[in-house]
């Protein structure tokens, strides 16, 4: 296959073997010198100095007399020649917009265009005539009809034409501003040397323009000034294929090229239109469905070719599957060379940034303390970069924020002094140290990144990723620097949230480049650092439209028919250099294989048009090509069923007698719910892991109502309470409410955290509770008068069950919430918050078969339990027991199971249903299993080991 | 006038995409540069993708002279254009256009309503005053969690708002419903992507929301008549009812007894329902006595109670809508509140919501604006096709409407697709109304150019099953008429009109079989399913079984989510493969459940479920392991000990299985599952489950955050979201719902329970109404439960019009799960209400001509039964894509071989906390740029542009250098005295390429210098020998080798030594 660069080498080493280093090469890459000098050394004897190889850019720099600044310095010196002429946001909202003006200005003068005629608007027909340069004229001229045909008063087209005709004196002003200070953007300082290039001296006898395609007005002018002064002299890496094929975009540029141009190379090579190749063209689901195909050819493929990495490219159109990509490549090849940039975005380090962020922006200060949002806080802890450090303390850490169940948390006496001394609580120190103004924070960031650089030096675990981390870690302080000195040289002020959306804008869009070495093992890289070399093996990925090529999304202010008119570029000249960079790798390649994702979704489209034109266009032209087309899919094997049957061996069986010792209603009521969860949930005490609740959850409410309606009753206990009495508890309940719940919330641990002020929502159910209570009380009313006999009573008591001849103690036990007598009756009342329903007592098989099957009958279950119960612990004669569902306090009020009271013998028999239902629990023919009624999983913590 | 505004009705099966490619070649052949100007909009992504594909395709084989039937009708659908041209000038202009797309392929403009929308977005972002360069968030509902939370969140510190709610809560209380506020927040706040909200709101032109004390005195208003007109009756009732009983009379003292005067009066009290008897109503009317009885009461008791009646008469419709208002009227209330905090997060985070692109976008639209739209897009568009009209919202068409406008004043085509009878998106905003009249409203000015054209044949069922439904939805409309509630059937008739339902079935298949059994729905099954009906399951699969079919021929088409599970449940105790939205689930993987469980312990290594839970799912997928029901063998320290002995290695540190590997503790997400994989040899079998959560682990830490923990988040509430497509190859009977199978097909499809309700449900849905009648005019709009009695309330046309479609949506629910199958279709049909579709069904199978006879004892049957063999068609061409299946993939730790030149600068520590970066090796990156003493100035500040050196450090830097180059020992290498060869390289003809870093040369002789930072060692002595051998071969006879030492920290020159 055709190798352009060896053929560049050939050809220079050939006209000047006696002088070489008196002849400068340029490529449009430096990467592509590289491979230049290593062909020429083949050619020589004795060591010899080498021609001076660079790429344009260098060239260019070398030679303007302007610096090209970085991108944010630009931005912010447009935003400044901006702010004269139209209004302007902050400058973190400013910078995306002036990124794209800065590309556009940028382009204007890479095309040497007139920005006069280009930003001219036109109000009517008249000023259209003559507006604009006959070349310019049909597209400009229709542009402007078709503005001006809004014969509606339109804001939209006013907004435009507002912004357009005050370009041109942004372009102006912020181009004087750049010159004054000697700095300029790639358009403007090769615009500059292109019109003063006849006047440059240069210190070479002969410069060879290597392997360019698309060139912009200024290289244009600069390549053809120097060849006129025979100075220069152009070589172009073209095959037959696209530039026979006139419509062949890849052919575009390299068509006018020939024209404008003479290629020092004799002629074309015919890699695509007679080479012997394979293409494969794989198809699976999903870019990691993708990647993983990659992955397996590849392994194949060196498998079948031992040695074949080192002329093998792995090229990655696009950078987001870089790291995919990389943990795809095989155990072979041994080596791995990266020559294109990773998203900073997708390391751990960016991750942290996006934290601390949150963290100090999170952050609330209370009682003379700074305290930090406890989900921050643990996204710190478990943060590899803190984890690694000393995991063991960190899982405490974390352990103990869930447990204590703080929505805030104070650092210092919390976190920091349970800490032992040492090198790993000094970064915790440092995370922690509440920042706020940006030179706090900017300090702040790069004393982590510092301080971690340490940590990670002397850290021995995970070698190879190592060096990684740190090159994450001088990339972020390199950067913070930069953007320090350009605040300080400026001495413009940002506020805090400018600076971080800023920050984090920049860091978002930005990629660490590794600097590897291209001449040693497999080489991974993006389609543009593949130009103009030759790799006999091509694996290339996201083959899909959108990604190759990128296709009509172009961002830019300027209009496409104006971009047309005035001889821009649009996407369909980037579309063609796309194509080019494409088809000249595989026409110099002889096996290539070509992955796309055939999952259409909303970010990914069909596959690339390339891949119909190889398939209905190169596969006829070229006959020595093959082409196969593979849809690479996963089989999908059966899930391993499952069903989870717990059979009660002995071991089993002690273990239910060693943990169920006591039984309480809610207990009873997993039972019935899942035989299965009651065994993870009571016998194997599965706990769930926990979460910090930071609003009140169901279950808070109803301890919060609970407590209170106790500390209210306290008093009544054992007294008559009549209506004024609710009367008085109502009054006191409205003045000392607030009191009240405080002491709530004081007394139980678990509810501490819910009197933060800030979290709006507790402040409305603390509302909504106070409301539940008035209707509560109103509907006490309707009972009074009635005795208050007990509150909050815990009831416990031995029964013994029988199973199988043997008997087996156990308590049944519960906390009972109220028990009230009234017309000597003694009613068990329980407090319901969430829904509810309770339905009559009725003695039939029916009733008791629900009871003790349905989950839905857990209100009556319980109810009768206490009942139950209370008729084996206290002697109270005649019972009745219900609930206050407090959802429907409005209509319901107190809902009693029995008419009157419970007979006894109802309660009896309960009783022996409740033992034989217990006893199940103890019997080892029925297994612990998973319910058949997938409903009732909904709520249960073990799902996911059973797969619902 | 030649017919460029073109409306197909395309019923199913009627080979719609055909068509649409047919008319979009018939452009691009009469001229072959039309693709640049034509736009096809289609509804998803995948429709995109195949009406391109297919274009290609069918231009490829016209241009080889095959498709010669599609050629004969293009040739004379553009003769008709006025093009004459033979089949051969078709295969020339195909492969002209077939170039050009493939080589302009991104002016091939066929693309999704949205993405199409959001371009337009895209390209007006800057004059809307959106963000430039704005992403898309997809998930409305994490949207609508933070607004609403945020919301929430706002009630400590505004009093205003928490005053609001109070009474918000005390009113929610009054209606026992539950306190909990926030899940109505969301769910009602969801309306505000949604269309009718914003249509009331643009219609009306006075609206108290936004003003919360004005909302608040409406709803205040409001209350007071609900409460007022019940109170009305009570007190009256109360009064009367009193003195009656104190008269001792009964009911017996009345006109109509039991339906007389006094029932009602304690009907009131007891049940407060207010509603007057009929029986009264006919005694008021003819000034009769609401008494039998003489009785001193009567005066007084007619009196009263015909005012009550009167009353009743009078205020009802109030009444009513007054109590259908409060229910939600406090949530529409803070709409606005809402709203502001969507601007915000939409600001914040950079991003459109996907479900309010149309909504912004309509602000932009105009009907003259279409030009301007074209400049700024682009694309100067002519022609426009849409392709599934019936499901595009009123927005959307009003976005596109001026498009269409445009084309078609321009004497362009237009052209719209689809078919009202399978519009079953009402809920996402899809108004088939516009298909059935609005397009042709909105354009009459053109309707001189309109042709409307069904498409008749059906392409994809065979003989028997077209002619079934053809009779049976004539009758089944038929017999709607027939109703009282007739009203609500128009909608109905218009969608369902003879010339479009009726279809010719294809020629080439000639069988066809359905089957229905009717049955009373009896008791619900174990599963929530229903005996009965799942007793013909069983049947049916048996015979489909017997009969030669393949699972994946089938095709079981239900209504909801629940259904689905108990039939999936019922088919897989029948020991088939079930294919179900459940079942594609990610999270149904034991692989993926270990590795969701592993990242939780590797997140907190105490957390003994996760333990567990990582156990047991490892042993289910590594069958031989271990038994996995040993994983929960009683006590904690058997499952420690089972988990230690079982778990890979590698996956804990080496001698210490209490602790896991260090590796695992330093890792992002997506890293550390990529080890998880490699560990737990997941590489090993891998299944598109695996690929689909790798896939979301990646997904999430590009889009979002790289932890652990997030991610973890991330699944919790997203775990039940996450499936992955049905796979080619996969090969069990699919259940889905009616609306996932919609485009689909099947060879055989069953319908276990078509027993859906018909018409609009309380309970259940809720509708936006609104009405001039004060206080109801003064806001823009109501949301509503669409209960029966708002036929009585001021919201009677807005219900009317609901209940209609809703009626249409429930038959074409229908018609879409009729259609789908090619050779079969079973129905079960369990007739529970005399509402609902199942007796409709029987109705019309009962009263249709040649159907009804069919129809013995509950059994319908219709066609032929054959083989599936007898069916199967000959497989047409050779199938040149070839499939390849595996379950391996790589997944190797990449970092341990990868080669990089670390560009960090070491550190060192001094005291705690404060670090001080190397200087020796940036000195030596300083030097090694520098050409001569008098640019270190330059060098310098190039250094501070690349970032090298701030500017604070500038000055210590300059130092630094100057200090060195004017060093005694030094200086003259520096001076220029002799040529310098810096940046300059030598090429040995091993392909070495050596840099030194400075060679000073004067004819024969040279200078070599290196600079080297920190210890002095041997190793550079050697290099200069190596440089200098070289140097000797190039000619330089006398050489002279200096290594510069420059201390680590300090940067300035420690030691010069000549080599
Ligand atoms: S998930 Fe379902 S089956 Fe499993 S334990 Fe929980 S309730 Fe029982």
């Amino acid at each position: 296959m055709p190798d352009f660069i060896k053929s560049a080498a050939g050809l220079v080493y050939k006209k000047h073997k006696e002088n070489l280093k008196t002849v400068a090469v340029i490529f449009p890459s430096r990467r592509a010198g590289l491979y230049f000098r290593k062909e020429l050394s083949a050619l020589i004897e004795n060591p010899v100095w080498s021609p001076a190889v660079f790429s344009l850019n260098d060239f260019v720099l070398k030679h303007s007399e302007l610096d090209t600044a970085d991108t944010l310095t630009l931005v912010f010196e447009l935003y400044e020649s901006y702010s004269k002429y139209l209004e302007t946001e902050s400058f973190d909202e400013f910078y995306p917009w002036g990124e794209m003006l800065l590309k556009d200005f940028d382009v204007i003068d890479k095309y040497m265009v007139d920005a006069d005629l280009l930003f001219k608007s036109i109000k009517d027909e008249k000023e259209i005539e003559q507006a604009f340069p006959i070349e310019a004229a049909e597209q400009a001229e229709l542009f402007w009809k078709n503005i001006i045909k809004l014969q509606k008063k339109n804001e939209y087209k006013d907004k435009f034409i507002e912004i357009w005709s005050h370009l041109n004196s942004v372009y102006g002003h912020f181009r004087e501003s750049l010159l004054g200070k000697k700095i300029a953007y790639e358009g403007l300082s090769i615009r500059k040397l292109a019109e003063n290039i006849s006047s440059i001296e240069l210190p070479y006898e002969k410069i060879y323009f290597a392997g360019f395609n698309s060139l912009n007005k200024c290289e244009k002018e600069i390549f053809l000034s120097l060849i006129n002064r025979n100075a220069a002299e152009t070589l172009f890496d073209a095959d037959k294929y696209f530039v026979e094929d006139k419509k062949q975009e890849a052919g575009h540029f390299i068509r006018q090229n020939m024209k404008a141009f003479k290629n020092g190379l004799s002629d074309e090579t015919s890699g695509l239109t007679e080479g012997k190749k394979n293409i494969n063209i794989i198809g699976s689901s999903l870019s990691s469905g993708m990647v993983k195909s990659f992955g397996y050819e590849l392994k194949k493929f060196i498998e079948e070719n031992p040695g074949a990495e080192k002329n093998t490219a792995v090229i990655l159109p696009d950078e987001n599957i870089l790291l995919p990509a990389l943990y795809s490549i095989p155990e072979n090849p041994k080596e791995i060379n990266i020559t294109m940039g990773l998203p900073f975005r997708s390391t751990p380090l960016f991750a942290l940034i996006r934290i601390i962020q949150k963290l100090q922006n999170g952050k609330i200060y209370e009682k003379g303390k700074y305290k930090y949002y406890h989900g921050d806080v643990i996204r710190l802890l478990l943060h590899p970069y803190i984890k690694f450090l000393f995991p063991e303390q960190i899982f405490g850490a974390v352990r103990k924020i869930k447990e204590t169940n703080l929505a805030y948390i104070e650092p210092q006496s919390f976190l920091l002094d349970t800490l032992e001394k040492g090198n790993s609580k000094d970064i915790l120190e440092l995370a922690f140290k509440p920042v706020s103004d940006v030179n706090e924070i900017i300090s702040y960031i790069s004393g982590l990144c510092d301080m971690l650089t340490l940590k990670l030096e002397e850290y021995e675990g995970n070698e190879g990723n190592k060096i990684f981390q740190l090159e994450y870690l001088f990339f972020l302080s390199s950067n913070l620097n930069r953007l320090r000195d350009i605040l300080e040289e400026r001495n413009t002020n940002l506020n805090r949230t400018t600076f971080w959306n800023l920050f984090v804008q920049q860091l978002n869009s930005s990629r660490i480049v590794f600097t590897g070495e291209p001449l040693k093992g497999i080489q991974v890289m993006g389609l543009l650092e593949s130009r103009n070399i030759k790799y006999e093996n091509v694996f290339i990925l996201s083959m899909n439209e959108g990604v190759m090529p990128a296709g009509d999304t172009f961002n830019s202010y300027i209009p496409y028919s104006l971009r047309k008119a005035f001889g821009l570029p649009t996407f369909e000249e980037k579309d063609s250099i796309n194509a080019y960079y494409i088809y000249s790798l595989i026409s110099k390649a002889d096996n290539i294989f070509l992955f796309y994702n055939a999952e259409i979704g909303s970010d990914v489209k069909e596959k690339s048009r390339y891949i119909l034109q190889i398939e209905n266009e190169l596969k006829s032209v070229n006959s020595n090509l093959s082409v196969s087309h593979t849809i690479a899919s996963y089989s999908l094997k059966k899930n391993p069923d499952n069903d989870i049957v717990i059979r009660k061996d002995e071991s089993i069986l002690n273990a239910v007698k060693e943990n169920v010792k006591r039984i309480s209603p809610s207990d009873l009521n997993t039972y019935i719910n899942c035989t299965l969860q009651f065994y993870f949930r009571n016998v194997l005490k599965l706990k769930p892991e926990d979460e910090v609740e930071e609003i009140l959850s169901a279950a808070s409410f109803g301890t919060v109502f609970h407590e209170i309606a106790r500390q209210l009753y306290k008093p009544y206990i054992g007294k008559t309470v009549r209506e004024k009495d609710i009367d008085e508890i109502a009054a006191t309940a409205e003045i000392d409410y607030n009191k009240l719940f405080e002491d709530v919330l004081n007394r139980k641990e678990e509810l501490r955290h819910l009197n933060l002020t800030e979290k709006g929502r507790n402040a409305l159910y603390k509302s909504v509770i106070k409301k539940l209570l008035n209707r509560f009380f109103e509907s006490e009313k309707t009972r009074a008068p009635f005795k208050v006999v007990d509150l909050e009573k815990w009831c416990e008591t031995g029964i013994s069950v029988n199973r199988d001849g043997t008997e087996q103690g156990i308590n049944l036990a519960g906390k009972v919430d109220r028990i009230d007598e009234k017309e000597n009756v003694f009613e068990i009342i329980d407090y319901k918050t969430g829904d509810s329903k309770l339905r009559a007592f009725k003695n039939d098989d029916k009733f008791y078969e629900s009871l003790f099957l349905n989950p839905d009958y857990k209100a009556n279950l319980q109810t009768l339990f206490y009942a139950y119960l209370i008729s084996l612990t206290e002697n109270y004669g005649k019972v009745n027991a219900g609930i206050y569902a407090l959802k429907e306090i409005a209509t319901e009020g107190l809902q009693l199971m029995a008419e009157k009271f419970f007979n006894p013998e109802d309660i009896k028999l309960f009783g022996e249903e409740l033992k034989n239902k217990i006893a199940e629990i103890f019997n080892p023919e029925i297994p612990f299993a998973k319910t058949d009624d997938a409903k009732r999983c909904e709520y249960c913590d073990y799902k996911s080991i059973c797969g619902r | 006038m030649t017919k460029n505004l073109k409306i197909f009705q395309a019923s199913a099966g009627s080979g719609k995409t055909r068509t649409l490619v047919k008319e979009y070649l018939a452009i691009v052949l009469a001229n072959p540069a039309a693709y640049k100007s034509t736009l096809a909009i289609t509804f998803t992504n995948k429709a995109t993708e195949e009406m391109k594909s297919r274009v290609v395709d069918y231009l490829i084989a016209l241009s080889r002279g095959n498709e010669k039937q599609l050629a004969a009708e293009l040739t004379d659908e553009l003769n008709k254009k006025g093009r004459k041209l033979s089949e051969n000038d078709i295969a020339g202009l195909s492969a002209e256009v077939l170039k050009n797309i493939l080589h302009d392929y991104s002016n091939f403009h066929i693309s999704t309503i949205d993405s199409f929308c959001i371009k337009v977005l895209r390209s007006f972002a800057k004059e809307l005053g959106l963000p430039v360069g704005f992403d898309i968030e997809l998930d409305t509902d994490k949207v609508l969690e933070d607004i609403t939370a945020k919301l929430l969140d706002k009630l400590g510190a505004d009093e205003e708002l928490a005053k609001y709610f109070d009474d918000y809560i005390l009113y929610r209380l009054g209606e026992n419903s539950t306190w909990n506020v926030a899940n109505d927040l969301k769910e009602i706040g969801a309306e505000i992507f949604g269309e009718e909200y914003w249509r009331k709101k643009l219609e009306s032109k006075d609206d108290v929301y936004g003003d919360r004390n004005k909302t608040a005195a409406l709803i205040k208003e409001i209350n007071k008549i609900k409460y007022s007109f019940e109170n009305y009756f009570e007190s009256n009732a109360k009064k009367l009812v009193s003195r009656i009983d104190s008269n001792g009379l009964s009911h017996n003292d009345f006109a109509g007894k039991s339906r007389g005067a006094y029932a009602y009066l304690q009907r009131i009290l007891n049940k407060f329902e207010y509603a007057p008897y009929e029986g009264m109503r006919t005694v008021i009317l003819k000034d009769g006595d609401l008494m039998k009885t003489k009785n001193p009461l009567s005066a007084s008791i007619n009196k009263t109670v015909r005012e009550m009646v009167n009353y009743y008469d009078k205020n009802l419709a109030a009444y009513i809508t007054a109590c259908a208002v409060v229910k939600t009227i406090y949530n529409i209330g803070i709409f606005s509140d809402l709203l502001s905090l969507l601007e915000e997060y939409r600001r914040d985070n950079r991003v459109m919501i996907s479900a309010d692109v149309n909504n912004l976008l309509r602000t932009l639209i105009s009907d003259d604006i279409s030009p301007f739209i074209y400049e700024k897009i682009g694309t100067r568009i002519r022609s426009i096709m849409i392709d599934e009209f019936q499901d595009t919202s009123r927005f959307q068409w009003n976005n596109l409407k001026p498009l269409v406008v445009n084309a078609l004043s321009e004497r362009n085509t237009a052209l719209i697709v689809g078919d009202v009878k399978q519009s079953i998106y009402r809920w996402r905003n899809g108004d088939m109304r516009l298909l059935l009249e609005g397009v042709e409203k909105d354009l009459k000015a053109f309707s001189e150019m309109l042709s409307k054209e069904t498409l008749k044949t059906n392409f994809r069922s065979h003989k028997n099953i077209v002619d079934f439904n053809n009779r049976f939805f004539k009758t089944l409309i038929a017999n709607f008429s027939n109703d009282d509630d007739n009203y609500l059937n128009d909608y109905l008739r218009d969608s369902y009109e003879e010339q479009s339902l009726v279809q010719n079935e294809n020629g080439k298949k000639n069988d066809g079989y359905v089957k229905i059994n009717v049955f009373p729905y009896d008791k619900e099954s174990e599963t929530g399913g229903n005996l009965q009906s799942e007793q013909y399951t069983r049947e049916i699969l048996k015979e489909l079984k017997s009969d030669g079919y393949k699972p994946s021929d089938v095709m079981v088409l239900v209504r909801t989510g629940s259904e689905s599970i108990s039939i999936s449940n019922l088919i897989s105790s029948e020991g088939y493969d079930v294919v179900s939205e459940r079942s594609l689930l990610v999270k149904s993987s034991s692989a993926v459940r270990m590795l969701v469980y592993l990242l939780k312990y590797i997140s907190d290594n105490r957390n003994h479920l996760a333990k567990t839970g990582a156990l047991y799912n490892y042993c289910l997928t590594n069958p031989g392991k271990a038994d996995a029901l040993k994983s929960f063998k009683s006590g904690w320290e058997e499952t420690d000990k089972m988990f230690a002995d079982t778990m890979p290695p590698g996956f804990f540190r080496d001698g210490d299985k209490k602790r896991v590997n260090s590796v695992l503790n330093d890792l992002a997400v997506y890293d550390l599952t990529e080890h998880l994989i490699n560990i737990f040899g997941l590489d090993k079998n891998a299944d598109p489950y695996l690929i689909k959560f790798l896939d979301a682990v990646f997904r999430y830490s590009k889009e979002n955050d790289s932890d652990v923990t997030s991610f973890l988040e991330y699944w919790k509430s997203n775990q039940e979201k996450l499936s992955i497509d049905i796979p080619e190859n996969a090969g069990g009977i699919r259940v889905m719902t009616i609306h996932k199978a919609k485009g689909l097909q099947g060879k055989v499809v069953i319908i276990p329970y078509a027993n859906w309700e018909l018409d609009v449900n309380g309970n259940r849905s809720r509708m936006w109404a609104s009405s001039d009648k004060t206080p109801f005019n003064k806001a823009s709009g109501f949301f509503v439960k669409t209960q029966k009695d708002l036929s009585e309330s001021y919201f009677a046309s807005d219900y009317i019009t609901e209940s209609s479609l809703t009626r249409l949506d429930n038959v074409n629910l229908l018609y879409v799960a009729f259609t789908r199958p090619s050779e079969r279709l079973y129905v079960n049909v369990p007739v529970k209400r005399n509402t609902g579709i199942a007796n409709r069904i029987a109705g019309a199978l009962n009263s249709a001509p040649e159907l009804s006879k069919n129809f013995n004892d509950n059994v319908f049957e219709f066609g032929v039964k054959k083989s599936a063999d007898e069916l199967r068609e000959k497989s047409t061409g050779e199938y040149f894509v070839n499939v390849n299946e595996r379950n391996e993939l790589v997944s190797e730790l990449w970092y341990r071989k990868t080669i990089i030149k670390p560009a960090y600068r070491k550190l060192k520590t001094e005291q705690q906390h404060s670090v001080k970066i190397n200087r020796g090796v940036l000195i030596h990156e300083l030097l090694s740029g520098l050409r001569s003493a008098n640019d270190v100035g330059e060098c310098i500040k190039s250094a501070h542009l690349n970032g090298l050196i701030t500017s604070s450090e500038t000055e210590e830097y300059k130092n630094l250098l100057i200090q060195i180059v004017t060093d005694r020992k030094v200086k003259e290498w520096f001076d220029e005295s002799k040529t310098v060869m810096t940046e300059s390289e030598i090429l040995t003809k091993e392909g070495i390429i050596l840099r030194p870093d400075r060679v000073l040369v004067n004819d024969s002789e040279a200078v070599i210098i290196d600079y080297k930072t920190g210890r002095e060692r041997k190793e550079h002595a050697e290099q200069l020998n190596e440089y200098e051998s070289v140097l000797r071969l190039m000619g330089y006879g006398d050489v002279k080798k200096y290594i510069l030492y420059i201390g680590d920290y300090e940067g300035s020159i420690t030691k010069v030594r000549e080599a």
